[in-house]
């Protein structure tokens, strides 16, 4: 089991020497000259020797591998540059923003699991009669809405009409409800036909069969017996989920004036703040390889197979 | 006592009809062991999952089935399973969960008798003693794929015979196993009778096992039982089970002419009867129906 960790890990600091790079190039290719922008805020336009003196101060004029390996150093100290926008160190910012997206993110996957695991598993147990087809509807409505639509309907709903809710910001689990809700949506319906289909797939296998031979209830076969081997394709599907999450979170956290990471990243776009962009690119990607490690850990967890290797009795 | 009265079992699939069993009237004698034979496909596995009320959804069961003089609906058989109807299912790799542990198997296996959790990890631990295993605390934590073919065979009979039912039903007890893991088998399944069961049904295509096993043996073809009593192996009389006989390797290897009428298909007569070298124009007419021959029962008009 060590082994197997050792060599998941070792195998994912390729995809973060990767992202790393990517993160770079942007900074590289992105229009206009760092020394010279760091120069003319304020309607100030400095001199082609100010820029120049700028560029040697900013290790601009080091050749790009020498210029990579600085950056990352500075990187791994969580030294991410200064946002142009607003001239504050990005680390710091995203540190303080990240909470927020973390929360978020967190009550999401949640409640795709609840609502993607329930609905599968009932769906499946009831195959072909009334609560398969009312959930099997539900799914195709849940993955035809687009995030941003279903987002105003339960304001409108939710925090203007009925007042349950409040409409925006930040506070308590109150805030997070309408958002978790709509970013949860997409992946809790792909969860519970992924679940679905894959407790019924065991279903035709022997061992079902058998265990229904023992005089078990259908509870019994669907909870304790199908569902830990039809849990695995979800779980490696959750960690996908999570990263569109993050992807999705840039939306959801501008209706909802949620203070994330994503927010940020979306006002970097705007204002072509490059290096906040650069840092939220360098730590969403980190957070996916996370994620990824975390859910083949908990995959392995699931298969005895994986988790006790060949050794026979 | 079970029995069977002209039973069809036809599953409706898109456009074609396929009557899996066809008028199958047999009685299961009580504290015998009778063993179903005929090659794949031809309904035995069918018989055995409408005796646990296991059918699928599409599948339609006309004619009757009773236990013990009483009527076996699906829901009755269902509400019987693991007390009154034991199944040792085929594919022992397969028919264990791999997910679970073999603690696991046997709690759910003694769950109907309602004991006390205590009890449960130690009667666990008994069946699995009387199972043949040395040190069965080691066994309830293992997982399936810990266990050879041999001790996962063992295990199912142990789950099978948990809450110590009056039936048993073996369903191709020695399929793919070796020869040395095929007399153990064997012998754990007469073993069975000291655990509290009575009665037993094996299914198989095993004739070696069925002859050492069975007190009975019911041979089947295309859906129909054609011959059914004792010592059947030694003096075959239907046609198709001297056939069937002949082309065992011991035998000389004589292949049987022809094939088995293809699922969805139905012959007016005897479905034997173009495989047949003693068919007569009325075995394409008509269908034979049971006959009582010297303890025997066949269905063929040699012997009408």
């Amino acid at each position: 089991m060590r082994r197997y960790l050792i060599q998941k890990v070792l195998s994912l600091l390729p995809v973060l020497l990767g992202i790393s790079l990517i993160a770079f190039v942007l900074g590289v290719i992105s229009p206009g000259n760092p020394a010279e922008l760091a120069l003319s805020r304020g309607g100030y336009e400095p001199t082609p020797e100010q820029i120049e003196a700028m560029e040697r101060q900013m290790g601009l004029d080091a050749p790009y591998p020498v210029q990579y390996l600085r950056w990352v150093g500075r990187a791994l100290t969580g030294d991410l540059g200064t946002s142009y926008a607003s001239k504050l160190p990005v680390g710091a910012e995203l540190a303080r923003r990240l909470p927020v997206t973390l929360k978020l993110a967190l009550c999401s996957i949640l409640l795709a699991l609840v609502l993607g695991f329930s609905m599968g598993c009932i769906a499946a147990a009831f195959h072909e009669r009334w609560p398969d087809r009312v959930i099997r509807s539900a799914i195709n409505i849940q993955l035809s809405f687009p995030a941003f639509w279903l987002a105003l309907l339960l304001i409108l709903l939710f925090a203007e009409n009925l007042r349950w809710l409040p409409t925006s910001g930040n506070g308590g689990l109150k805030y997070m409800i309408l958002p978790s809700l709509v970013l949860s949506s997409a992946s809790a319906a792909t969860t519970a036909r992924l679940i679905r289909s894959a407790l019924l797939a065991e279903f035709g296998k022997q061992y079902c069969t058998a265990a229904t031979a023992r005089g078990i209830s259908r509870k019994r076969l669907v909870l304790q017996n199908a569902l830990p081997n039809a849990a695995v394709s979800a779980v490696a599907l959750m960690g996908n989920s999570l990263g569109g999450m993050l992807g999705g979170s840039v939306i959801i956290e501008s209706i909802f004036a949620l203070p994330g990471i994503g927010s940020y990243a979306l006002d970097a776009i705007t204002n072509r703040d490059y290096p906040a962009l650069q840092g939220y690119v360098l730590l969403a990607g980190c957070i996916y390889v996370a994620v990824a490690l975390l859910v083949d850990v908990v995959s392995m967890l699931l298969n005895p197979k994986l988790r006790l290797g060949g050794k026979r009795i | 006592m079970i029995e069977i009265d002209d039973l069809r079992i036809t599953f409706r699939l898109p456009g074609v009809d396929v009557r899996a069993v066809d008028g199958v009237s047999i009685a299961f004698p009580d504290s015998e062991i009778t063993g179903i034979i005929g090659e794949s496909g031809c309904g035995k596995s069918v018989l055995g999952l409408a005796l646990l009320g296991l059918l699928p959804h599409y599948a339609r069961v006309e004619g009757r089935l009773k236990m013990d003089g009483e009527a076996l609906t699906p829901e009755r058989a269902r509400s019987r399973l693991g007390v009154g109807i034991g199944l040792i299912p085929q594919n022992p790799a397969e028919s264990l969960n791999p997910a679970r542990t073999i603690a696991f198997h046997l709690r759910e296996a003694l769950l109907p008798l309602k004991l006390p959790s205590k009890d449960v990890k130690e009667r666990s631990a008994r069946l699995l003693r009387d199972f043949g295993f040395a040190s069965p605390e080691r066994i309830l934590r293992a997982y399936p794929h810990e266990l050879s073919g041999g001790m996962q065979q063992r295990v199912l009979c142990a789950i099978g015979s948990a809450c110590a039912p009056k039936w048993m039903l073996a369903d191709e007890p020695t399929k793919g196993l070796d020869r040395d893991l095929r007399d153990q088998v064997r012998d754990t399944l007469r073993s069975l009778k000291d655990f509290g069961v009575e009665s037993m049904l094996v299914i198989t295509h095993d004739l070696p096992l069925a002859r050492e096993l069975c007190d009975n043996l019911a041979v089947m073809y295309a859906g129909q039982i054609v011959e059914m009593g004792p010592r059947l192996l030694e003096q075959p009389m239907h046609p198709y089970t001297r056939a069937f006989l002949n082309a065992l390797p011991e035998n000389g290897f004589q292949a049987m002419a022809g094939v088995a009428p293809r699922a969805g298909e139905r012959l007016p007569g005897c479905p034997f009867a173009p495989r047949c070298s003693h068919a007569k124009p009325r075995c394409h007419r008509e269908r034979p129906s049971e006959t009582a021959v010297d303890g025997r029962i066949v269905r063929c008009f040699l012997y009408a």
